[in-house]
C-alpha cells in the first residue's frame, strides 16, 4: 500500500546566499540543500563561519536566499515581503537564541505571550502561563528577565518558542551561554517538549554529544551541507 | 493588530522608566511652557482688560471730544441714554514755591466713577476732598506729586490762575489705563475748580469725555447707541469708545509683544525639536535588540513603528502636560506676583485657547521631529539578533514618514498663521527657519566631505577626532543642527538686546530739544518766545501752531473702513496733532508733489508723511477729511514729506495750507533747545510766568518710553536664558545620541591603552570643529535675523557689534560644548571590563 505523501517541514534546494560587502560580494551559502521531515529533530554542526546560522536565518525567513528554493511548513518563502514573513514566523516558527533575547521590560509571562498577542489570541496569558508552568517556571511568572538566572531565561525563551504552537523550532546554540549542567537541563527540556508537541527541531550546536541526541546530524562546510542533508 | 495592543506594548516598554528621555522631556516641556506661559499671560491680560472694561473706560460708552465740550443737543442725546459722568483731562504745570512739574489734570463730576471705585490712601471720599472750602478748591493727587514738588498733604499748589489744596492721595484710579500714556502725576479736581484755573481756553488741548452707564448693557444695545449717536451727529468729530476697547493701546501692545515672544518660544521649541530627534534616535538605537526580537516573534514593521510612536507620544504628553501646567498657573501667579508692578488687570484663571495652541504645537513638533528616527524601526532587520553586534540604523525614512513630517510641519505653519494676524512676518519667520534647517544640513555635509578629504594627520588623537566627523554614524548633522539653530537664536536675541539697550542708552539725538511747551496761546506766543530765549543755556526756540483733529474719511471712505497697513493704522485712530505752515517745515524733505505757494488762498491743501500716505493708500490729489473742533474739513493732498522723527523736532503727520486752519482757535507748540543751563530752573520760571503753558521735559518723556522698552528687554533676556538652556540640552542630547555608537570603540581603545583624557581630547577636537562651523552660521544668520527684527519689528536703528556677536557665539559654543563633553565624560567613565564581559 502506498503511504500518503506528507510535505516535509523544511525543504531547501540548492540555496545560495550572497551578501555584498565593502571588500566585494561574500558567498555565504553555496548550494545548500536540506530536507527535514515533520516531527524530525536535526542537529546542524560545522565549524565557525561555515554558514550554520545563516542557514537557520534563511529557514526563518530572516534572510532571503539569492537563489534556490526555500519551502517551510509547506509554504514557499521565495520573494515574500517583510510583513508576510513576520506573520509566517508568528504562525509557524519558534526561535530559541543563544543570547535568549527576552524583552527586558516585560515579565516572563508577557515575554511568552508576545507571539500569541500578535496573533490576537484571546487567552494569550493563560496559554503563556501554561507553557511557563510546563518549563518549570510557574513560580516566576511576574519576574523580569533581569531577575532570572541564565537557565531560567532560556526556559522562558523555549516556552515562548513553543507558545504559539509552532510546528518548527529553530534553536541557535541554545546552551552556548549556559554552564554544562544547566545546558543539559535545557536540552532535555527542549527535546521533551518537542516530543510532546510533535514539532520539528533544527538545532545548531558545536557539541557533537547534543547533536547526537537528534534523529539526524547534518554537517555544514563552506556554505554547503556535506552530509545528512536527507532523512 | 489594534490600538489597544500597541498601547499595551508601549506601556510595557515604559516600565523601565523615563531614563534616556530627560533631555527629550525637558526640551519639549520648556518649549511648550514658553508658548503656554506667553500665550496665557497675553490672553489673561486681554481678558482682564475686557472684564474690567467698564471701570477702565468709566462707563459702557464714552464720547470724547478735543478742544470743545458737547453741544447742548449732543449732551441732551448722551444724557438721554442713561446716567452720565463728565470728565475733562489736560496737561498743565503745577507750581509749589520754586518747584514746578507737569501734571495730568482730570476734572470729575459727582457721578465719577460710574463703575469701579476711586480710593484715597486715607480711605476718605473723593467728593469732600475736591469741594471748595473757604474759597480754596480741593484736589486729590498721585503721591508722586508730593515728591516732585517737595510738598506734603494739605499743601497748596498753583494750577493756572488758582491755588488748590492737596486733600487726598490717590491710591487707585479705576480708569487710569484708558487715558493712554501719562507724562506726569495725576491731579483730580472738581469741574468747577478746572473752570477756575483758567486753563481751558479756545484751542486748549482739553479732552472732554462723557461716559454713559447704559440701562441695557448688552453689546447689541451698546452698539445701537453708538450707531444712533453717529447717525444723529455725523459731524460731531467725537471719538466713541465702548467698554470692549477701553484700553486699546495696551491691548494691542500686549498682543504684539505676546505674538513676537510666542515666535521666540516657537523657535526655541523647534530648536528643542532637534533635541527630540536626537533623543528618539538614541532611544531607537537602544531598542534595536527589542525591535529585532519583536520582529522575530512575528510583529510586522508597522506594528513596531506604531508601538514606539505611541510610546514617544505618551512621553511627549507628559512633557506637554508639564509645560501646560506652567502655562495654566501663569495668570494666577502673575496676578499675585505682579499686582504692584504691572498696571494692567490680569484675569487669574486658566486660559484654554493658548494652552490648546501650545499643546498642539508641542505635539506637532514631537511628530515632525520624532517620525524620522522612528521610521528607522522599520529598517531594523530581525536577523540582527544573530549578529554579534547590532549596528544602529540611519538613512532615508521612506515616503510615508516624509509625508507625515511634511503634514506636521504644514500643520505647525497653518496653526501659527491662523493664530496670529501677522502673515508677512510669520511667513518670514517660518521661511527663515526652514532655510536654516536646509543650510545647516548642507553645512554638515560639507564638514563631512571636508573631513574625509583631509590629509592624514600625524597625531592619533587629531586623526581620531577628525575621522569621527566623517565615519558612519557621525554626529555631525545632529550637532551642527542643534548648535547652529541654538546659536542663531541666541545671537539674534543678544544683538536685539544690544539694539534695544543702545536705543535706551543713546536716548537723545544731538540736537534734540530739551523741552516741548504746549498750549502757548496766540496772544502770549511772542512774549513766551522772548522770555524763554533770554534763559541761560537756551540755543534755539522754534514754534508751530497746533490743534487736535481726527481723520474722518480718506477718499470719501470712512476712516474705520480704510484698509491700512499695520504700521499706518495708528494715524487713523483717535486724535492727531495738526498744524499749518506756509513753508516746508524744518526737518522735512518733499518726496512727491508740490508745496503750496506763499499766500496761497485756494481750496484746502494738505501735506502727508510719505510712510503714512503709503500705508493708508492715498496718492497726490486724493481727498482727506479731518474733523477739527466739530467741523469737517476736506483737503486735497498736495504733497508727501519724509520726516526724521528721531530728531524730536516739531513734526506733524498732516500739515495744512495756512488758509485752512489759521482762523480756527488754536495754540502753539514751542520747542526749546539748550546747551548747558539749568533745565529745572527754566521750567520753574516759565511755569510761574506762564501758568497756562504746559512744559514736557524731553528727558522725562524719554524715561517713560525707556521704562516700557526696559520691560521688553527683560522679556527678551528671559527668552535668551531659555534658549541657552535649550541649546545646552539639545547638544547634550546630540552627544548622548551618538555616544552609544562610540562607546564600543572607546571601550576597545581604552582596553588598548587610550586614556580617558585622550579620548576626550579627540571628542573635543571633533565637537570644536563642528561647533566652529555652527557658530559661524549662527553669527551670520543671527545677525541677519536681528537686523530684520530691528528694521521691521522694533523700527529702531540696528546696532551691530562684531565683538558682541562673535563673543556671544563663542561663549555659547564653549558652554554648550563643555556641557556636552561633561555628558560624554560621565559616559566614558564606564569600565571596559564590565562592558566587554557583557559583550
Amino acid at each position: 500500500m502506498l503511504q500518503p505523501m506528507i510535505a516535509p517541514a523544511i525543504s531547501l534546494n540548492d540555496v545560495h546566499l550572497t551578501l555584498p560587502s565593502r571588500a566585494g560580494n561574500v558567498d555565504i551559502l553555496r548550494g545548500a540543500s536540506l530536507t527535514v521531515k515533520q516531527g524530525e529533530a536535526v542537529g546542524i554542526v560545522g565549524p565557525s563561519g561555515s554558514g550554520k546560522t545563516t542557514l537557520l536565518m534563511v529557514i526563518a525567513g530572516l534572510e532571503q536566499a539569492s537563489s534556490g528554493t526555500v519551502d517551510v511548513a509547506g509554504q514557499s518563502l521565495t520573494g515574500r515581503g517583510e510583513d508576510w514573513l513576520a506573520a509566517f514566523r508568528r504562525d509557524h516558527v519558534g526561535i530559541v537564541f543563544q543570547s535568549f533575547h527576552l524583552i527586558p521590560t516585560m515579565t516572563a509571562l508577557e515575554n511568552v505571550a508576545v507571539p500569541l498577542e500578535f496573533r490576537s489570541v484571546i487567552n494569550a496569558m493563560e496559554i503563556a502561563r501554561d507553557k511557563l508552568t510546563r518549563v518549570g517556571l510557574g513560580h516566576r511568572l511576574t519576574h523580569y528577565p533581569g531577575q532570572l538566572s541564565g537557565g531560567e531565561q532560556q526556559r522562558v525563551a523555549i516556552a515562548r518558542a513553543l507558545a504559539s504552537g509552532a510546528g518548527i523550532i529553530l534553536a541557535d546554540e541554545p546552551t552556548g551561554n549556559l554552564d554544562q549542567e544547566t545546558g543539559e537541563q535545557i536540552i532535555k527540556l527542549l527535546f521533551d517538549l518537542r516530543e510532546q508537541d510533535g514539532a520539528s527541531l533544527l538545532l545548531i550546536t558545536h557539541d557533537r554529544n547534543i547533536a547526537a541526541r537528534c534523529d539526524r546530524i547534518a554537517e555544514v562546510r563552506d556554505g554547503r551541507i556535506v552530509s545528512g542533508a536527507e532523512p | 493588530m489594534n490600538l489597544r495592543l500597541w498601547l499595551r506594548f508601549a506601556g510595557r516598554d515604559l516600565r523601565s522608566g523615563l531614563q534616556g528621555f530627560w533631555i527629550f522631556l525637558t526640551c519639549l516641556a520648556l518649549g511648550t511652557a514658553a508658548i503656554a506661559i506667553i500665550g496665557s499671560l497675553s490672553a489673561a491680560i486681554s481678558r482682564g482688560l475686557d472684564e474690567q472694561g467698564q471701570p477702565l473706560l468709566g462707563g459702557d460708552v464714552e464720547f470724547a471730544l478735543i478742544h470743545r465740550q458737547a453741544a447742548p443737543e449732543e449732551l441732551a442725546y448722551i444724557t438721554a441714554q442713561g446716567p452720565v459722568s463728565m470728565v475733562a483731562t489736560l496737561r498743565a504745570m503745577a507750581v509749589a514755591g520754586e518747584a514746578a512739574t507737569l501734571v495730568e489734570i482730570k476734572s470729575v463730576d459727582g457721578a465719577y466713577p460710574l463703575y469701579g471705585a476711586l480710593t484715597l490712601e486715607d480711605g476718605g471720599l473723593l467728593a469732600p476732598a475736591l469741594e471748595k472750602r473757604d474759597g480754596i478748591n480741593g484736589a486729590a493727587a498721585d503721591p508722586l506729586l508730593l515728591g516732585r514738588l517737595g510738598i506734603k498733604p494739605g499743601s497748596r499748589v498753583k494750577l493756572g490762575n488758582i491755588d488748590v489744596e492737596i486733600r487726598g492721595l490717590i491710591k487707585s484710579e479705576p480708569d487710569r489705563i484708558s487715558d493712554g500714556i501719562v507724562l506726569g502725576p495725576r491731579i483730580l479736581l472738581s469741574a468747577a475748580a478746572l473752570a477756575d484755573t483758567g486753563l481751558v481756553q479756545p484751542g486748549s488741548l482739553v479732552s472732554w469725555r462723557y461716559r454713559v452707564k447704559l440701562p441695557d448693557a448688552a453689546p447689541k444695545a451698546m452698539n445701537a447707541v453708538i450707531k444712533a449717536a453717529n447717525a444723529k451727529f455725523p459731524d460731531a468729530g467725537w471719538r466713541v469708545r465702548n467698554r470692549n476697547n477701553a484700553a486699546q493701546g495696551a491691548d494691542r501692545f500686549i498682543e504684539r509683544l505676546g505674538y513676537f515672544m510666542t515666535l521666540v518660544g516657537l523657535a526655541s521649541l523647534i530648536v528643542g525639536g532637534a533635541g527630540i530627534a536626537n533623543a528618539v534616535q538614541a532611544f531607537i538605537t537602544r531598542k534595536t535588540n527589542t525591535i529585532a526580537t519583536l520582529k522575530c516573534l512575528g510583529a510586522a514593521s508597522r506594528d513596531v513603528f506604531a508601538i514606539y510612536l505611541l510610546e514617544i507620544i505618551l512621553v511627549a504628553l507628559l512633557a506637554i502636560a508639564a509645560g501646560l501646567a506652567a502655562g495654566a498657573v501663569a495668570p494666577s501667579l502673575a496676578a499675585f506676583l505682579l499686582r504692584d508692578v504691572l498696571p494692567l488687570p490680569i484675569a487669574a484663571r486658566v486660559e484654554v485657547r493658548p494652552l490648546l495652541l501650545a499643546g498642539t504645537l508641542g505635539l506637532l513638533v514631537t511628530i515632525a521631529f520624532a517620525v524620522w528616527p522612528l521610521a528607522h524601526t522599520r529598517m531594523v532587520p530581525a536577523s540582527a539578533l544573530f549578529r554579534h553586534r547590532i549596528a544602529p540604523v540611519h538613512g532615508w525614512p521612506g515616503n510615508g514618514a516624509l509625508l507625515t513630517i511634511a503634514l506636521a510641519l504644514a500643520a505647525i505653519a497653518g496653526l501659527v498663521f491662523a493664530s496670529f494676524g501677522e502673515p508677512r512676518i510669520t511667513g518670514y519667520f517660518l521661511g527663515g527657519l526652514v532655510a536654516s534647517f536646509i543650510v545647516l544640513l548642507g553645512l554638515a555635509q560639507v564638514m563631512v566631505i571636508a573631513a574625509r578629504r583631509m590629509p592624514r594627520l600625524p597625531s592619533a588623537i587629531w586623526r581620531y577626532g577628525i575621522s569621527n566627523i566623517h565615519r558612519p554614524g557621525s554626529a555631525a548633522a545632529s550637532v551642527i543642527m542643534a548648535l547652529g539653530l541654538g546659536l542663531t537664536l541666541f545671537v539674534t536675541l543678544a544683538l536685539t538686546d544690544r539694539t534695544i539697550s543702545t536705543e535706551l542708552r543713546s536716548g537723545l539725538p544731538d540736537k534734540a530739544p530739551a523741552f516741548f511747551f504746549l498750549d502757548v496761546r496766540n496772544t502770549e506766543l511772542d512774549a513766551f518766545k522772548a522770555a524763554v530765549s533770554k534763559e541761560p543755556g537756551v540755543t534755539g526756540v522754534s514754534s508751530a501752531p497746533m490743534m487736535r483733529g481726527r481723520i474722518v474719511s480718506v477718499k470719501n471712505i470712512a476712516a474705520e473702513k480704510v484698509e491700512a497697513t499695520p504700521d499706518a493704522t495708528w494715524a487713523l485712530r483717535g486724535d492727531r496733532g495738526l498744524t499749518y505752515s506756509e513753508t516746508l517745515p524744518e526737518g522735512s524733505v518733499l518726496t512727491e508733489g508740490q508745496w503750496w505757494p506763499k499766500d496761497y488762498d485756494g481750496p484746502p491743501l494738505v501735506s502727508l508723511v510719505d510712510d503714512i500716505a503709503k500705508g493708508i493708500g492715498v496718492k497726490i490729489g486724493d481727498a482727506i477729511t479731518v474733523n477739527v473742533l466739530g467741523r469737517d474739513i476736506t483737503a486735497k493732498i498736495a504733497s508727501f514729506r519724509q520726516v526724521n522723527w528721531r530728531s524730536l523736532g516739531i513734526n506733524f503727520v498732516m500739515v495744512f495750507s495756512p488758509n485752512t486752519l489759521k482762523e480756527a482757535p488754536h495754540s502753539h507748540i514751542v520747542t526749546v533747545e539748550m546747551t548747558g543751563g539749568d533745565e529745572a530752573a527754566l521750567l520753574n520760571r516759565m511755569a510761574r510766568e506762564f501758568p497756562s503753558v504746559t512744559a514736557v521735559r524731553v528727558k522725562d518723556a524719554i524715561t517713560i518710553v525707556s521704562d516700557l522698552l526696559g520691560k521688553m528687554l527683560a522679556a527678551i533676556r528671559g527668552a535668551n536664558v531659555m534658549t541657552l538652556v535649550t541649546g545646552v540640552l539639545v547638544l547634550a542630547g546630540a552627544l548622548a545620541a551618538g555616544l552609544s555608537e562610540r562607546l564600543y570603540d572607546a571601550v576597545v581603545l581604552k582596553t588598548y591603552g587610550a586614556s580617558r583624557r585622550q579620548l576626550m581630547a579627540a571628542f573635543a577636537i571633533e565637537y570644536a570643529a563642528l561647533g566652529m562651523a555652527a557658530a559661524l552660521f549662527g553669527l551670520l544668520v543671527g545677525s541677519l535675523a536681528s537686523w530684520f527684527l530691528a528694521r521691521f519689528i522694533l523700527e529702531m536703528p540696528w546696532s551691530f557689534s562684531m565683538a558682541t556677536a562673535a563673543l556671544t557665539a563663542l561663549i555659547a559654543m564653549i558652554i554648550t560644548v563643555a556641557a556636552g563633553l561633561a555628558v560624554t565624560w560621565s559616559a566614558l567613565s564606564a569600565r571596559p571590563a564590565g562592558y566587554l564581559r557583557n559583550e
